[in-house]
């Protein structure tokens, strides 16, 4: 069904492209897929279900911006991740990773208060069907349910292509 | 996924009582397995505050250290305890040996015995999750992961992180400052909380090497990136900034001046950003000094880590200031190690005034001597 670019869209250490850049990029790119695919409904998930009145393009498209900071070497590790640009198979355990965290439903700031130092800092921003929620947690305050969403999320920003 | 971290303290448990009684059912669900998760982790914490109680006899080192099997299990299944013969396991092995030089450092230059000054174990876990490009301590024990080894080689930006001992004398030092200093980790005390820790983590290193401040490279993390990274280490005490430039990674973001101090709020303030500042000063002394960086330069830094004069939320004036002064009380106001002191936090914008270090005693008051003038006057009538 998807041919167009394969894995995630912009995946960088070090925030490559430019904010305006990337806007730019995607908004390119869903002209093109459009024009190809036509509007694709997504039944499955239950934030598009909610948006009745959304649009059926923007219902469809999820896009995650992704930040780990701190750490030992204190190295700011980011991705933006396009739905749309993820093979069916991983879109779906995406969007799963997500609901399963019940990612909405989460504070938006999560912080512990052990003694714990050199530990990794979250931001996590996902959006989809015109609704948007960040998360902030540091390392020992994620919640079980959260965790292996940021690991699906670190490791696609640890790969260099 | 179970997850069993001890320093865990997750959403603050009034609020996830809230959330279980009154939020939506998706939100109930997860917050009924925050609060289990929370529960577990409290039970563990005290079985972790019980094994942390110093129960070694005095003079002794007893290092323990576990694997976590690429799990976040703390502290996990122990593979080597003090005394037992290498495991073959590099990661292991490393850790052992790395936490023994750097106890040995502590007990043999500075007296120190152990992370808590009392035997406290050394307890380390490696191979802690998958692809977990990190070292720690969580306030209890040291933990490692093993970089990228979840990616094809040609991918891989990091080596295990026990690779290099001054990242082992890092972490322990933390523990150190923990039960000292205890700086706060935020902003410049936590800079400073890592700069300590980047000090004694590089003199670790140079102690075992028996390298002199000229011949030692500086350098935190000379192991940790693979031949994939455009880099020499993780930061450079000696010129921060230049540790590595990469296409990938960036570039070393340390600032060497205060000049270019660095106002985030990313990494609790810049805490491994700004250390660059501290960690030059330090440079410039020790290399100024001569010598041996632990024998003068590291004793200076030392004492004022452990005297309990810095306070939780120093910043780098405070520091500045505090070494001059213990420069002063060991060698002598205006001494060659304190002028050195001074220089070395000069260099990088930070002045110590010269009314600050009073190593000399006070002279005495004046109405002594007036009541002294009185009573021999009145003794001579």
């Amino acid at each position: 069904m998807h041919s167009v670019p394969s894995a995630v869209a912009v995946a960088s250490l070090a925030a490559k492209c430019a904010p305006p850049h990337r806007a730019v990029a995607v908004l390119l790119w869903l002209g093109v897929f459009t024009s190809l695919h036509g509007c694709r409904p997504n039944a499955e998930h239950p934030v598009a279900r909610d948006q009745a009145g959304a649009s059926m393009l923007v219902r469809d498209t999820m896009r995650i911006y992704f930040e780990r900071t701190g750490g030992f070497a204190g190295l700011a590790l980011t991705a933006t991740v396009e739905s749309d640009t993820l093979s069916e198979q991983d879109e779906q355990h995406l969007r799963q990773l997500i609901d399963e965290a019940g990612f909405f439903d989460l504070p938006a700031v999560l912080h512990d208060t052990a003694a714990a130092v050199d530990q990794f800092g979250y931001k996590v921003t996902v959006e989809i069907a015109g609704r948007s929620h960040t998360v902030e947690a540091t390392e020992g305050a994620i919640p079980p349910p959260l965790r292996p969403l940021l690991e699906w999320l670190a490791r696609a920003a640890r790969r260099r292509t | 996924m179970r997850h069993r971290h001890p320093c865990q303290c997750i959403v603050p448990p009034h609020i996830l009582e809230s959330i279980a009684q009154r939020g939506t059912t998706r939100q109930q669900e997860i917050a009924r397995a925050s609060i289990a998760a929370s529960d577990e982790i409290r039970q563990e914490r005290q079985i972790v505050l019980r094994r942390a109680m110093p129960a070694a006899q005095p003079g002794a080192k007893e290092r323990v250290v576990y694997t976590a099997n690429f799990g976040t299990g703390l502290p996990g299944q122990r593979v080597r305890g003090e005394g037992d013969p290498p495991s073959g396991d590099a990661a292991v092995d490393e850790a052992y040996d790395g936490s023994g030089d750097t106890y040995d450092l502590y007990q043999q230059v500075y007296g120190r015995s152990s992370i808590d000054g009392n035997n406290m174990r050394l307890d380390s876990t490696v191979h802690y999750r998958r692809g977990y490009d990190n070292a720690f301590w969580n306030g209890q024990q040291m933990i490692y992961g093993d970089g990228d080894e979840d990616l094809p080689v040609d991918e891989r930006l990091f080596n295990r992180f026990t690779k290099s001992l001054d990242v082992i004398g890092h972490e322990l030092t933390h523990g150190v400052t923990q039960y000292t200093a205890n700086l706060e980790y935020q902003d410049q005390a936590g800079a400073l909380n890592e700069h300590f820790s980047d000090v004694f983590g590089s003199l670790v290193r140079q102690w075992k090497l028996g390298q002199t401040a000229d011949q030692a490279d500086w350098l935190i993390g000379a192991d940790l990136l693979t031949a994939n990274v455009n880099g020499a280490g993780i930061r450079s005490m000696k010129a921060p900034g230049t540790a590595y430039d990469d296409p990938v990674l960036g570039k070393d973001p340390q600032p060497g001046h205060m000049d270019d101090y660095v106002s985030t709020s990313q990494d609790n303030g810049g805490v491994h950003i700004n250390s660059g500042i501290p960690n030059r000063a330090f440079y410039v002394v020790a290399t100024e000094l001569g010598g041996h960086a632990w024998e003068k330069a590291g004793l200076v830094w030392y004492r004022t880590l452990t005297d309990g004069q810095l306070g939780t939320q120093a910043g780098f004036q405070v520091a500045a200031d505090r070494t001059v002064a213990v420069a002063g009380d060991l060698y002598g106001a205006d001494s060659p190690e304190q002028t050195a002191v001074r220089n070395g936090w000069e260099v990088v914008g930070v002045t110590v005034s010269d009314e600050i270090p009073t190593p000399e005693p006070p002279l005495p008051p004046p109405q002594n001597g007036c009541l002294l003038a009185i009573l021999t006057l009145g003794l001579y009538r």
